[in-house]
């Protein structure tokens, strides 16, 4: 995989407040980076870096260049609170900001009602945006975020106040846009997004990045230490096994036991399907919610 | 380049378009319209009650005397005198009924002509001088034909003294004209700038601190540079005041052209036009020049202003500044005005903040040359480009940033933000 987003010693002071330290990682041609990390770790701070928006120390270069006016074209960024003009249309607004990416008028235009169609948007092109619900809102930020075909794609909480629903359709459009060619970035809270779509991801903690890697790859960086079972053995027995550290219940009879090694799961089989049918048995690595809670510190629940 | 012009263009457009169409600029725009047309119900109103009023008491006299005589007053006066009363009968009647204020009665007795006014009021003093003189020419001729005097009696008594003028320099009253011409260009000057100084700060200042430090800013400047953007807000807000400019223009004209034509003022803009010219001239030369680079120097200004503001919420108060500014150089201007050759109007006309006040009114009192205004304008272009160039290196800075500050704290945070 080619390298196409390159970010090297990123470093970044506000006042005392130090933002970014030593920040480094590299978003890959066509696949999509997920960029976790908690409130104020830095996720922001890293894209404003990356649009030119602050200054900072370290490079940041897209495909081999710095990112400046003549590559702008080829970004699409959605920040991370929706803002639209206030007396605007539909149309008027989407018009405007694909022009400002260099799209003409005629080329956007008939590209609009595909898209409204695509985000399922209850309103038509003349709607003034502040008659729009603020869910429809966000999806017209994110139609003129996408529309002019972007090469890099910039989410900042893009999954943010969106509903079940609304957050497939999304997913459903990040992932074409990546089948179209694009490099996707984005920030997140909400891991069951970032595990379900993401090719790689990037976590930072305080301004620092602590995981970076494809998203198996930190999984598995983890190990399979946990191992999800059905069984009618009560809670204190599964205790005593052999390797076994912790057991947590999730529902009845249902169980989560966590692995001092993951080669103790061979042995666990046996002992806990004594040779007879089981329902659940399955060994796996940490899910990123657990390793972020990890990460962050707050392992106990 | 093209990408950045057609950008350029795109901002420009949307900046001038939103405008123009807001309410608030065709109140703007109907407003000289509105006033004139207030002015017009007013001007009206008060003319019928006058002409009612005038119309209850009479203003004709009657008046009696010979025929040669009443014809000689009534070729003067037709319009003060009912000439069809004849006797001093139907006079009286119609002086009771209030057909007439008064009549006159002239008598000759023993050579000389006496005239009688009777009235419930005063005789028009016109009237009363062109009885008397035509009464006098009368008197006149009767006394060359009683006193039997030979031809070369009556020329010796015909001659005349005579005064013979002759003015060098020019008259009098010319020169109370130019004074007249030249305070009016002074005052229409310092109105046209305090106004729009005034709604174009306020405006830009608005427009500008409506987008800081939200997200729209972010993805306007994740497209396009923040020098292109600014230049273009800029452009679009200057484009809309030419728009004002011009339509007030083509008001101005075409009202003039229409009460030139008219006939219930065509006398009054005739006897006028000379000044209108004048004040013209005085105002559309360099000083022109000096009103539009003065008006772009506040709207810079005020964008400024509307970047340096706290909070959103703050944008009615963006534009303060500006207006202390304004307002300053207004009463300095008004006091300055006829004594625009003192020390600190001469050198707020070269500083380039207060310049486009100060040098128009020293150019209209003929206090500056070409040469000076030239120098002047120089250092006001200058100066405007300076701070243009500064503002838009800044100005992704300022705006992007959320301080809660002062705004000489925010513009400090904003050169080091960037």
């Amino acid at each position: 995989m080619n390298v196409i987003l390159h970010i090297s010693k990123l470093d970044k002071y506000f006042d005392n407040l130090h933002a970014l330290s030593d920040v480094n990682f590299d978003a890959k041609d066509g696949r999509i980076l997920g960029l976790i990390g908690q409130n104020g770790a830095g996720k922001s701070t890293t894209f404003h870096s990356i649009l030119d928006f602050i200054k900072y120390n370290g490079e940041i270069t897209w495909n081999g260049k710095y990112i400046n006016e003549k590559t702008f074209d080829e970004i699409g960024y959605l920040p991370e609170e929706r803002s639209l003009m206030e007396k605007a249309t539909v149309q008027q607004q989407i018009i405007y900001f694909a022009k400002l990416k260099n799209r003409k008028t005629s080329w956007t235009k008939p590209r609009i009602k595909d898209w409204m169609k695509k985000f399922d948007v209850k309103g038509d092109l003349n709607s003034k945006l502040k008659s729009l619900s603020k869910g429809n809102q966000q999806k017209i930020q994110l139609i003129c975020t996408l529309i002019h075909e972007p090469k890099l794609i910039i989410l900042d909480e893009p999954f943010s106040g969106l509903d079940p629903v609304n957050a497939d359709l999304l997913k459903q459009s990040i992932l074409e846009a990546k089948d179209n060619g694009a490099t996707i970035i984005f920030s997140s809270h909400n891991m069951n997004n970032v595990e379900e779509i993401c090719d790689d991801l990037v976590m930072l903690k305080n301004g620092e990045v602590v995981l970076n890697g494809s998203v198996q790859e930190v999984r598995n960086r983890f190990g399979k230490n946990e191992l999800y079972v059905t069984t009618p053995m009560p809670k204190e027995e599964l205790k005593q096994l052999p390797g076994v550290e912790s057991v947590i219940i999730r529902d009845n009879e249902k169980y989560k036991l966590r692995l001092s090694n993951p080669d103790a799961g061979i042995e666990l089989f046996k002992l806990i399907s004594k040779g007879e049918y089981i329902e659940e048995f399955s060994q796996q690595p940490p899910s990123l919610d657990e390793i972020f809670r990890e990460k962050v510190g707050e392992t106990n629940e | 380049m093209v990408k950045l012009m057609n950008k350029f263009k795109a901002i420009v457009q949307e900046t001038y378009v939103d405008q123009v169409k807001s309410k608030s600029f065709i109140i703007l725009l109907l407003l000289p319209i509105i006033l004139i047309a207030l002015s017009g119900i007013v001007g009206f109103i008060s003319y019928q009650n006058a002409s009612s009023s005038g119309n209850d008491d009479t203003d004709k006299i009657a008046l009696i005397a010979d025929n040669g005589i009443k014809q000689s007053i009534v070729q003067k006066d037709g319009n003060s005198i009912d000439s069809s009363i004849k006797t001093e009968q139907q006079a009286k009647q119609k002086l009771k009924n209030d057909d007439i204020y008064g009549y006159v009665k002239v008598i000759k007795n023993n050579g000389k002509y006496t005239a009688k006014y009777i009235g419930n009021e005063t005789i028009d003093s016109g009237v009363r001088d062109d009885v008397m003189q035509s009464l006098s020419l009368h008197q006149n001729q009767l006394n060359l034909s009683n006193s039997n005097l030979t031809s070369e009696q009556i020329k010796k008594l015909s001659n005349k003294p005579l005064f013979d003028i002759h003015v060098k320099k020019q008259s009098n009253d010319n020169k109370s004209d130019d004074n007249v011409i030249k305070m009016s260009s002074l005052q229409v000057l310092i109105y046209i700038l305090y106004f729009f100084l005034f709604i174009y700060s306020s405006i830009t200042a608005s427009v500008i601190s409506k987008e800081k430090g939200s997200k729209l800013i972010e993805i306007i400047f994740s497209s396009t540079t923040s020098t292109n953007y600014f230049i273009g807000k800029i452009t679009g807000i200057v484009l809309m005041m030419l728009t004002q400019f011009a339509a007030y223009l083509i008001m101005f004209f075409g009202s003039y052209f229409f009460l030139s034509q008219a006939d219930f003022s065509k006398d009054f803009i005739s006897e006028n036009s000379n000044y209108v010219h004048q004040i013209i001239d005085n105002l559309v030369n360099i000083n022109l020049v000096f009103i539009i680079f003065g008006l772009l120097l506040g709207i810079i200004l005020a964008a400024t202003a509307g970047s340096l503001v706290s909070r959103r919420e703050d944008a009615n108060k963006a534009g303060q500044p500006v207006f202390m500014l304004v307002v300053i150089l207004f009463v300095l201007s008004m006091i300055f005005q006829n004594n625009s050759n003192n020390i600190i109007p001469k050198i707020l006309s070269y500083f380039p903040l207060s310049s486009y006040f100060f040098m128009p009114i020293r150019m209209i009192n003929n206090q500056a040359n070409i040469y000076e205004g030239l120098i002047s304008l120089v250092i006001l272009i200058a100066f405007i480009f300076g701070l243009t160039y500064f503002i838009s290196k800044v100005y992704k800075g300022l705006m992007l940033q959320n301080n809660n500050g002062g705004w000489f704290h925010n513009l400090i945070k904003g050169v080091k933000y960037r």
